[in-house]
């Protein structure tokens, strides 16, 4: 791979694509610098993103509307943020922590929580599941809040467990329960938009915890949970496998496990395993719907249209904010369904309809330079039936649409 | 393109993600070791309620009167049939584990002690014809008339090897049926490898609502709608050709790898919309309590235009009541209940009842104890309903005993896939080799 084929893949990969004129900016940085930019943007004199909820109504009368501006909010941020890189960690940490805002409901506390994913996402594991714990959204989300020393509920516990640390096989029905009860307590309340921890709902009762004993609430629950080894390994395999492609080498994650289990911070991980990815450990994805789209915005500059978000995603099976359940979103060949396929070629339609007649972009598919229009979403060209396609096409809106609907966008 | 198994599950628009998936793999084997959970035996024989003899004795006519419906095709090639009138399996996916107690309520005081404030009031519960052990939940009261009239059987104690009260593990056993299988992919898509034809019948299994795991096979993937009103084409604007272009992004030949898959995607897109389109379009309006309603009416619509589907799945989320479990579940059992009653009653209408069986099932069950949040908590012990003129109804099968539990659960008492099994079987399919093995069948459907 030649540097720009490598910064358009990274673009594709870890970044939700191009802004117009990113890849020739890249190209004159370097992709050492680059790497630096995306990864530590405070070390790297990259701006801070500003918030992207910042001026939204926490408690709006209709909660619907409150989730529908959260989602429209945060892609917008997507498309333009300074920092790119960090946008994409979040969505994966969504995918990961997979909370979703319709069950939610409270705006505020969805807003917190991608926050929450921003900010300590690149950081420390240990701390990030802590403060994950008693973050409101997920005591929404897991029943914290339902749960009491009294009748202690068992949903966040066992999801902690199996989906956030270790993985099933590495806990019993007893750790799911231990868990549970020394988390009692914290409760999201709606009515004043706050977390609260209230005593007289903890039972602090010691218990014994992946064979941990003394274990009675938030810390040390967190503390049993993530010296266990599982845990360590089980992270980095999801964190490799997203920065990597799912049909990463099993020793390259093992190497990289290995270094994350001494202190489990994240950044560092992230950043050798894209180092390795550059270096030919990456295998194949299929870019999802969402970040998809984000890149077709990014390059067309269409305009967001917060109607065009729920019922159009809906059929890609990849709604934002909303994954379908506490697993996360659906495998990547899911995207490859007829309903998603037929989804992306109808949003493709929106955006090309949308995307202003004097862009490059635009000019671009309407003169038939399609090398040109490859570059602009990172690629080198087009396959030969996708050109082939294309120019078959009246140009203007028709090639811009079936060039953004094509499966050379959609893999990487 | 031969799919591992996180491929396979990915590929199959499955409600887990990459994330849950993960480390769940099995290793591939071909192992014929099956084994079932309790002994059919035993299991069939005691049954709360002894199966009626009463049971429809309708299999499928050698000639199906014609549809009050206009214009069902009868060109549709038909070889994969066990007969010359396609039989059609609905299967009902209530996703999350559907509450057994609350769904077929016990006429016992240990259901009371054990629900203070989610036990259904007695003069609540639906009688039902011919047993005084349980009763309906009140919101599957317009099931009520098919079970007295033969046409609905009721299963409980079900469980699937490997039980487990994670989600993720139990929707995998749920879909494969047989972990040693998991490699050739969900119990149906199996199947429908297994009955492949030269023919080209245009969507042999149509999932609604979403993706479906059970109907993926290797060489067999469903078609999959994830929302009625979605499933059209829009191009940038009137008499483009973009969507030739795009059908034709798949010509020539194909690339390696996820393009390649990505490209053959299109044109099965493509034609699905083409065939589907002018199904929904035909579909009437009506008025529907619940949303779910409306897949039922789809999967009416699809059986009755006659094109060759053998299965539908209508996929049923949201059972996983751990709190607010009343009010949640009113909706979700009454979306089932108004969703099968409907395409019954249109069915017969059409004269495709007699040739449609539905199954409608979860992953798992709650405990049998209240959890303190006004809802249950992941338990075992599954409840499945067997709907059609085909089912040998009004009859109970299986046990919930509420006075030996194991750490508080039900113990499960008959082994899924002998349901399974009973609905392969009357489609015409090998289930011995679908299923790894032979499952003791309760002759829930007249063959």
């Amino acid at each position: 791979m030649n540097e720009r084929t490598q910064l358009g893949w990274l673009a594709r990969r870890l970044g939700f694509g191009l802004v117009p004129g990113q890849l020739d900016e890249w190209e004159q940085l370097g992709i050492d610098a680059v790497i630096d930019q995306l990864v530590d943007g405070d070390s790297n004199g990259v701006p801070p993103s500003p918030d992207p909820f910042e001026g939204l109504d926490r408690r709006p009368e209709n909660p619907g509307r409150g989730v529908g501006e959260a989602s429209a909010a945060w892609l917008r941020h997507a498309v333009s943020t300074p920092r790119p890189f960090e946008a994409w960690v979040t969505f994966f940490w969504h995918d990961y922590f997979a909370v979703s805002a319709r069950v939610v409901r409270a705006a505020g506390f969805v807003h917190d929580h991608f926050r929450l994913m921003a900010s300590q996402g690149l950081g420390n594991f240990g701390d990030y599941l802590a403060a994950m714990t008693t973050d409101a959204a997920m005591l929404v989300f897991l029943d914290g809040n339902q749960s009491s020393g009294e009748s202690p509920n068992e949903n966040y516990g066992r999801e902690l467990l199996e989906l956030y640390s270790l993985g099933v096989g590495n806990y019993t029905e007893d750790d799911v329960r231990a868990a549970s009860i020394a988390l009692t307590g914290w409760t999201a309340r709606f009515r004043t938009d706050e977390v609260r921890f209230i005593p007289r709902r903890h039972d602090d009762t010691p218990q014994t915890l992946l064979g941990v004993s003394g274990v009675h609430d938030v810390a040390t629950v967190i503390d049993a949970v993530v010296s266990h080894p599982a845990c360590a390994a089980r992270v980095a395999q999801k964190v490799a496998h997203a920065v990597l492609g799912e049909g990463a080498d099993t020793a390259v994650i093992a190497r990289h496990a290995g270094t994350f289990a001494a202190d489990l911070e994240l950044r560092p991980l992230f950043r050798s395993l894209i180092e390795d990815a550059l270096d030919g450990a990456a295998s194949e994805v299929i870019i999802e719907p969402v970040p998809w789209f984000v890149s077709c915005l990014k390059a067309t500059g269409a305009a967001l249209r917060r109607r065009d978000i729920g019922r159009s995603f809906e059929a890609t099976g990849q709604v934002p904010l909303a994954p379908p359940n506490v697993g996360g979103f659906p495998g990547q060949l899911s995207y490859l369904s007829t309903a998603a396929t037929i989804s992306r070629f109808n949003i493709a339609s929106t955006l090309a309809a949308t995307t202003p007649q004097s862009s490059p972009l635009f000019d671009a598919a309407r003169t038939k330079q399609l090398d040109v229009l490859a570059d602009a979403f990172g690629i080198d060209h087009f396959s030969s039936a996708t050109n082939a396609a294309l120019n078959d096409l009246d140009g203007g809106v028709d090639v811009l649409a079936a060039a953004l609907a094509s499966p050379d966008l959609i893999v990487a | 393109m031969n799919l591992n198994r996180r491929r396979f599950l990915g590929f199959t628009g499955s409600a887990v993600g990459s994330v849950a998936t993960g480390g769940l793999l099995w290793k591939i084997g071909t192992s014929q070791d099956v084994s079932a959970i309790g002994s059919s035996t035993s299991a069939s024989s005691s049954p709360t309620v002894a199966p009626t003899t009463t049971g429809p004795s309708t299999t499928v006519p050698a000639t199906v009167g014609s549809p009050a419906k206009a214009s069902p095709t009868t060109t549709t090639p038909t070889t994969v049939a066990p007969t010359s009138e396609k039989r059609v399996v609905v299967l009902v996916q209530m996703a999350g584990g559907n509450d057994v107690l609350n769904t077929l309520v016990p006429a016992d005081g240990r259901y009371r002690d054990a629900r203070p404030t989610l036990a259904i009031d007695d003069a609540d519960v639906v009688p039902l014809d011919g047993i005084t052990s349980h009763g309906f939940h009140p919101a599957l009261a317009p099931l009520v008339d098919m079970w007295s009239d033969d046409q609905l059987a009721v299963v409980q104690g079900l469980a699937l090897p490997e039980q487990s009260r994670s989600h993720f593990v139990a929707l995998d056993t749920w879909w494969t049926a047989t972990p040693e299988l998991a490699s050739s992919g969900g119990w149906i898509g199996r199947y429908l490898d297994a009955t492949v034809s030269d023919e080209a019948i245009p969507i042999r299994a149509v999932s609604l609502g979403g993706g479906a795991p059970a109907l993926t096979g290797i060489a067999t993937r469903p078609v999959i709608v994830q929302r009625l009103d979605g499933f059209v084409l829009r191009a940038p604007r009137r008499s483009s050709g973009v969507s030739d272009a795009f059908s034709a992004m798949a010509a020539g030949p194909s690339a390696d790898g996820l393009l390649g898959a990505a490209q053959a995607a299109i044109p099965t897109a493509v034609d699905s919309v083409d065939t589907l389109q002018t199904v929904f379009d035909s579909t009437p309006q009506v008025d529907v309590a619940y949303e779910i309603e409306e897949l039922f009416h789809a999967a009416a619509s699809i059986i009755e235009a006659d094109i060759g589907t053998e299965v539908i799945l209508i996929n049923a989320p949201g059972f996983d009541t751990h709190s607010d479990q009343l009010a949640r579940h009113i909706e979700l059992l009454g979306g089932i209940a108004n969703g099968i009653e409907a395409l019954y009653s249109r069915l017969s209408k059409s004269g495709y009842a007699d040739r449609t069986v539905t199954l409608a099932y979860s992953e798992f069950g709650r405990r049998v104890a209240e959890n303190g949040s006004g809802g249950t908590d992941h338990g075992h012990g599954g409840i499945a309903f067997v709907a059609g003129p085909a089912v040998a109804g009004r009859q109970l099968v299986g046990d919930a005993d509420l006075v030996n539990l194991d750490h508080g659960d039900l113990v499960p008492n008959i082994d899924t896939r002998s349901v399974y099994a009973d609905v392969l079987d009357w489609i015409g399919a090998p289930s011995e080799q679908i299923l790894g093995g032979r499952f003791d069948t309760y002759s829930l459907l007249a063959s």
